[in-house]
């Protein structure tokens, strides 16, 4: 009998998979199978389900997924108000700042001879709130040459007020007309620096005080009004709580000491232009 | 027309008996949501083998092929009030299937232990065997164990979605159509990797086909 040659016969990969199709397996494993899977069934029956189960986590999920994109932008569109709001706070803080510096000059120029007016709008700039409240302030002073040791006292007070004012009642400003303010402040005991200190939250000795005083009382000149600007500046940093009202004004003396007079005058000095030559002069 | 053979004839490019199938398979569930638990035995009757087979060439272990099965009869029981009717049972009961093998093939990636269940032999396999050998008796048997561990070490250095559609395809005999649906995606996906993976089947038992 001749065996026949077999080897030169096809076999394709999907006979191959064929072989898998037929592993099956025995009898008895299906009855221990349904065994296993009773107890298990009955146990899944006693068994509580968990509370999270309840809530349908993956239907939920697959719910949100095809709204991913609106959800993305309404999300990217809310923290950019947010921050948006936040950025935008100081510029808030400074328009405050420009209506209350407003509210001190109308009661300072109430109260100024008209002589010194010019003055005050020459030296005014509407962002440095301190160094438009300085030249007014030192026209109050001037103008009134015969008044009592303790009266100046008080005006050095209103000097320090008028300056600080926009700074340190920023948030009184918003329940408390500034005139009423002035008024009831200035009407308090002249002896004691205390109250006014307090209510702008000053706690700086009296002696510190009368130092800017008498600094801003005695300037004369353009030149000296600006140093008592920035000697005025240097002690509202000192008095200055919060951090940025100091970096403020740490700013400005920066600005000032680069900028310093006698610097500007050198240099003015140094440079010259005569025809079609350009000199300088080391 | 309902809106269960309406999904159903949207999903599935079936046969008539594929279809049919479905609707009893349908009103089986129907009774399972009204309270008649006991029903459920019959779907489980009627698919355990068809899901432990798709199990057990994924893992290549019948031990967790077994507990897989059995775990994913289970899922389906308790989620059986959520089947709302979109696809069939049989498409939404391998789904469960095919999602508790993945779990289990990443969990256990570094463990490979093969077990095998014995190949019965009908016509057509045994002329396929006699294709590849002429061995007889016990050798034969030694020939045809030898295979399936050539076999199942060919499957496990498959990718899990490659091999996934290479069980439900060529062993289980789903369709395309039916395979997209059970692994969400689309039929030229399928059609692809089913290429794919035979391409690198073909390249693993090179010994064994003849062209």
């Amino acid at each position: 009998m001749m065996i026949p040659d077999r080897s030169s016969e096809k076999v394709t990969i999907e006979d191959l998979l064929r072989i898998k199709r037929a592993e099956r397996p025995s009898a008895e494993f299906w009855l221990r199978f349904e065994q296993d899977l009773r107890a298990k069934q009955l146990a899944a029956i006693i068994e509580k389900r968990p509370w999270w189960h309840l809530l349908h986590l993956p239907q939920a999920a697959r719910a949100i997924s095809r709204h991913q994109v609106p959800v993305g932008a309404v999300a990217v569109l809310a923290l950019s108000f947010i921050f948006a709001g936040q950025y935008s706070k100081p510029v808030v803080t400074l328009s405050k700042g420009l209506v209350s510096e407003r509210v001190v000059q109308s009661h300072i120029q109430a109260n100024l001879p008209s002589s010194f007016e010019k003055v005050v709008q020459a030296d005014s700039k509407p962002l440095m709130l301190a160094s438009t409240a300085m030249p007014q302030v030192e026209s109050v002073a001037k103008s009134q040459p015969t008044v009592p040791v303790n009266a100046n006292a008080l005006s050095s007070r209103q000097v320090e007020l008028t300056a600080m004012i926009p700074w340190g009642l920023a948030k009184a400003e918003e329940d408390v007309p500034m005139d009423r303010l002035l008024t009831t402040s200035l009407q308090m005991d002249p002896a004691s620096g205390l109250s006014v200190a307090s209510l702008l939250g000053n706690v700086r000795s009296d002696e510190n005080r009368i130092e800017a005083k008498a600094t801003v009382s005695q300037a004369s000149s353009p030149r000296e009004l600006r140093r008592a600007k920035i000697l005025t500046g240097m002690v509202l940093a000192d008095n200055a709580e919060d951090s940025d009202y100091g970096r403020v004004i740490h700013g400005r003396d920066i600005a000032a000491n680069d900028l310093s007079e006698a610097q500007l005058y050198d240099s003015v000095r140094r440079l010259g232009v005569g025809g079609d030559r350009f000199t300088l002069k080391f | 027309m309902n809106a269960f053979s309406k999904a159903l004839a949207k999903t599935l490019v079936a046969s008539p008996e594929r279809q049919q199938e479905a609707d009893s398979d349908w009103t089986i569930v129907q009774r399972v949501q009204a309270g008649d638990v006991a029903s459920f035995d019959h779907l489980i009757l009627k698919y355990r083998e068809r899901v432990y087979a798709m199990i057990y060439n994924m893992t290549s272990n019948r031990e967790d092929a077994a507990d897989l099965t059995q775990d994913s009869f289970i899922k389906a029981f308790q989620s059986i009030n959520r089947f709302q009717g979109q696809s069939s049972f049989f498409t939404w009961l391998y789904r469960i299937a095919v999602n508790s093998s993945l779990t289990h093939i990443r969990k256990n990636k570094l463990r490979t232990f093969f077990s095998f269940d014995k190949v019965h032999e009908d016509t057509g396999i045994s002329e396929v065997i006699n294709r590849l050998t002429d061995k007889k008796d016990v050798e034969r048997d030694v020939f045809v164990n030898e295979l399936q561990e050539k076999l199942n070490e060919a499957l496990q250095k498959l990718s899990i979605s490659h091999r996934t559609v290479v069980t439900l395809f060529e062993i289980d005999g789903l369709s395309h159509e039916e395979i997209a649906e059970v692994m969400n995606c689309s039929v030229g996906t399928v059609r692809s990797r089913l290429h794919y993976a035979k391409q690198l089947l073909q390249a693993e038992l090179q010994s064994y086909v003849r062209p």
